[in-house]
């Protein structure tokens, strides 16, 4: 085995420049293989099932070899069946020892795949007079000899790999459409599918034939690596950009596909441009693929690091902005209640930065004198507002027991950000229109609506 | 192979079934932190660092060929998968599952990447996939060695630890209260875990490794709940088919040992998974029956009880060395729906509850009696319980305490004589008149015992 691998049979080690008589069908075939991978394994994801697309193409293995030696050849029909079979098989005792045996859902995945598969290299080893198969190249394939494997003219001159992939593609689209209500409401929701006389069950079976099949028809072609990698990695780059299951398999598939056609070119342009040598494709289009994934991992607009890290800035800000606008607020309400001299200086400086910020929002404006900071009018609406918040929640949480009077401004100090107007009516009807807080400051009316 | 147990032989059948033990020691804390396929992910991500160690070691001008930086390559290249695997769970929106599978498969591909760009790199880079699919030869003796050591290490770590990873485990809250850093102790796991995969790489290859991490302690599992117990079992076994697995190898022809191994670790799982003493079918099976037969033998003696309390022939605990008679049609009339009541009478007869002959005449004996007594008041118990307490209308309670009679314990009864105010030994009366029902509903002509098939 090792010979054959490292001997480059499977997979040209050369360099070779981008020809797109060639290289477009390796792209083409990628393409296709990858786009038929993900559909299915979306549902493999959404169920959390994404590791059985592992552990399936590594059980098939005896449903491979003994096909292979019962028609006495790559018959692609016989060992497309007994890979079926083997796939069924797994899913079904994976699902027997869950239930008959109370075993843990990973360890039951474990100890049937590696079984299967233990069983399946003995096989192997013993039926090796008659059985001429690589796992090596089981698991690495050799997409770049995907153009070899063709005719000379007219439609011959589509290569084999790409009629095999097309055919997947259009089976696994028909059964998805096909299933498409029980594929699901049971991904969602399995007891509801259930009453509603949708056998989640088959869904799953489907499912699973669907996986089995796509893995070994893709095996010979492009490696069990891309298929698994397909499988998994789109979907889930798909998960995080979007919520809706459509929407979720058009931008799997088109991961996919851009995975296989960057991975490509990078296989081919990364190598000549670092002066290396020529690469695995498939290796590379499952990289890109990653690569994605991280992407969306970073810049998804939904869940991503990035637009998490914004909400919490602009959060911050917000929270800024208005803990100053309350502060001017007080300021003045106690400078009008017990005039004092201007000169004194406050205890806590208040920030330009922020300051300088809320100007810009038409929030507060200088005078000149005396020197200080004053609300516009607008500004005015929203402090009181925020003031008015407060000492509601002051208010409300003082007639509560649970909450000790020490702890009432903390408590009302976090949720006066999140008061709006349908709240502040609910607070004062609950605390029967008090006009003071429990400190005894005035509640601020409820600024009008023209400002 | 021939020969019997040459010096090789010892040192590899030593080192497997060492190898075994330690996975099944280690697996055991990967299971109940429900990571069992992680090892799945590390054994795959090992790839890229056998690659870059290779190429390292070329561009210092070494043989690329060194075990021991061959196989640190694997280790650093793990430990950034399982790094890699706990920044995507615990800080995207990723489940595990799917970031295993992502870690998984996305280290493979770039360790595919680079273990190309190496092998055209030159050198002699033939053959490293050998470490992912493990020698299909059999091991020698230097193997045997290194997997002692590595093994040895890591059941030491995992024991030294036994009781903070048992807690969290079971309660990660717990422990994190008592000072104990889950993330640290995970980690320290997941060390452990590599450390045995590493070097199970070159005895039975990446794959079959999750094997001998995943199947002895899944196993294990049917025998006993307890942890300590669980861990001794889960070594046992792993040790076991570890030496068992590597002796086939060794006997047989042409039987690569990581199958071998891993197939009498899934041949230990099946008889686990039968004759489990804790948990296993035929465990099951028997506890099952047992109380099926209970149900059976504790419904027939109240009917018969009441057959003859309804003829106010109520036989009483003393003073009876058997009860009066009761003709064996009616008794074969309660169990119509039964279809073998032969083996009902006979191995009530076994039993020595009842005598006579279902043709003529049957009797209960002052055991059968006893028995009757106590299933009746069992019965009338919840009868009350249900009527007096739980104010159940009376037609609705019969069929109630059916279901409910016989899962009461000494405990229970006590309590419900109490309640009632019954004394002990005393048979309450029955709330219902014992009538027996027809299929048409009405009252048949024969006043005793209840038809119809009570099936437990």
């Amino acid at each position: 085995m090792a010979e054959r691998m490292g001997g480059g049979v499977c997979f040209p080690l050369s360099t070779l420049p981008w020809i797109w008589e060639y290289d477009g069908w390796v792209v083409l075939a990628g393409a296709l293989f990858a786009i038929a991978a993900a559909l299915p394994g979306t549902f493999l994801v959404l169920r959390r099932m994404s590791l059985a697309a592992d552990a399936i193409s590594h059980a098939v293995l005896p449903g491979i070899v003994l096909a292979y030696w019962w028609s006495g050849g790559r018959q692609a029909i016989a060992m497309l069946l007994g890979a079926a079979c083997l796939g069924l098989a797994t899913i079904w005792l994976t699902d027997r020892a869950r239930s008959l045996g109370k075993v843990d859902e990973g360890a039951a995945t474990g100890t049937v795949f590696t079984g299967l598969f233990a069983a399946g290299l003995i096989l192997m080893v013993q039926l090796a007079d008659s059985v001429d198969l690589d796992p090596g190249c089981l698991l690495f394939g050799d997409l770049e000899m995907v153009p070899i494997d063709a005719g000379s003219s007219g439609w011959r001159r589509v290569p084999t790999a790409i009629w095999i992939a097309a055919a997947l593609l259009v089976a696994n689209l028909s059964w998805i459409v096909l299933f498409w209500k029980e594929l699901k409401v049971s991904s969602f929701d399995e007891a509801y599918a259930e009453s509603q006389g949708l056998a989640p069950a088959v869904a799953q079976y489907a499912l699973a034939t669907s996986v089995a099949i796509t893995a070994v028809a893709s095996f010979q072609a492009v490696g069990n690596l891309l298929v698994v990698g397909m499988f998994i990695i789109p979907p889930a780059a798909a998960m995080l950009l979007s919520h809706r299951l459509p929407s979720i398999l058009l931008i799997a598939a088109g991961v996919a596909a851009v995975s296989a056609a960057v991975g490509h070119w990078l296989a081919i342009e990364l190598p000549s441009r670092l002066q290396l040598p020529g690469t695995s494709t498939a290796g590379m289009m499952v990289v890109v693929a990653c690569l994605i994934l991280a992407g969306a991992i970073l810049l998804s607009p939904i869940d991503g690091w990035l637009a998490r890290w914004l909400r919490t800035v602009r959060h911050r800000r917000k929270v800024e902005e208005e803990d100053l606008l309350a502060r001017i607020y007080r300021q003045q309400e106690t400078s009008r209640r017990r005039p004092q001299p201007h000169s004194t200086p406050s205890p806590h400086p208040l920030s330009t930065r922020i300051l300088r910020r809320l100007e810009r929002q038409g929030l507060v404006e200088p005078l000149l004198d005396p020197p200080q900071w004053q609300l516009t009018a607008s500004g005015m609406a929203r402090a009181k507002e925020l003031v008015r918040s407060h000492r509601l929640w002051e208010t409300f949480l003082d007639t509560h027991p649970g909450v000790s009077p020490d702890r009432l401004h903390e408590r009302a100090e976090a949720l006066e950000h999140f008061t709006d107007l349908k709240i502040r009516r609910k607070l004062e009807e609950q605390t029967d229109g008090r006009a003071r807080d429990p400190h005894g400051s005035p509640i601020p009316e409820e600024p009008g609506p023209e400002r | 192979m021939t020969g019997w147990l040459d010096y090789n032989t010892w040192w590899v059948l030593f080192g497997t079934s060492l190898l075994g033990a330690a996975c099944g020691a280690v697996g055991v804390f990967l299971l109940l932190r429900r990571r069992a396929l992680v090892a799945d992910v590390i054994s795959h991500a090992t790839l890229p660092g056998i690659a870059v160690a290779f190429w390292l070691l070329w561009a210092s001008g070494r043989s690329g060929k060194s075990l021991p930086w061959l196989l640190l390559g694997a280790a650093c290249s793990a430990g950034l998968g399982a790094l890699g695997l706990l920044l995507l769970r615990n800080r995207t929106r990723l489940r595990e599952d799917a970031a295993m599978g992502v870690v998984l498969t996305g280290w493979f591909a770039i360790g595919t990447v680079l273990l190309r760009w190496v092998q055209g790199l030159g050198g002699d880079a033939a053959g490293l996939e050998g470490f992912l699919f493990g020698k299909t030869a059999t091991l020698v003796a230097e193997d045997g060695r290194w997997i002692a050591l590595a093994s040895l290490l890591s059941v030491g770590l995992v024991l030294l630890l036994k009781r903070p990873i048992g807690l969290i485990c079971f309660d990660p809250a717990f422990a994190t209260s008592l000072g104990w850093s889950v993330w640290w102790l995970d980690f320290g796991l997941m060390m452990a875990a590599i450390s045995l995969i590493i070097v199970g790489l070159q005895a039975v290859g990446a794959i079959l490794m999750v094997a001998l991490l995943v199947i002895p302690p899944a196993a294990a599992r049917f025998w006993t709940t307890r942890l300590h117990r669980l861990l001794l079992i889960a070594m046992g076994l792993g040790g076991f088919s570890g030496m068992v697995g590597a002796w086939i190898s060794d006997q047989g022809d042409k039987i690569p040992s990581g199958p071998a191994i891993v197939l009498t670790g899934v041949a230990f799982f099946l008889i686990s998974l039968l004759f489990g003493t804790h948990d296993g079918l035929a465990r099951r099976w028997i506890r099952h029956r047992a109380l099926e037969w209970m149900v059976r033998r504790d419904h027939f003696l109240r009917d018969f009880y009441e057959y003859l309390e309804s003829r106010g022939q109520a036989p009483t605990i003393v003073g009876h060395a058997r009860s009066a008679e009761v003709p064996g049609a009616a008794a074969l009339q309660w169990t119509r729906g039964m279809a073998n009541h032969r083996t009902l009478f006979s191995r009530l007869h076994r039993e020595g509850l009842v005598i006579g002959e279902p043709h003529g005449s049957l009797f209960l004996t002052a055991k059968g009696i006893q028995q009757a007594i106590i299933a009746v008041r069992k019965h009338r118990f919840v009868e009350h319980y249900l009527h007096l307490l739980l104010d159940l209308p009376t037609e609705a309670i019969d069929r109630g305490a059916d279901a409910t009679e016989h899962w009461l314990d000494e405990t229970m009864l006590a309590r419900l004589e109490s309640q009632l105010g019954v004394s002990t030994m005393e048979v309450p009366e029955s709330l219902h008149p014992i009538v027996p029902e027809d299929e048409s509903g009405t009252p048949s002509s024969q006043p005793a015992g209840k038809l119809g098939g009570r099936d437990g």
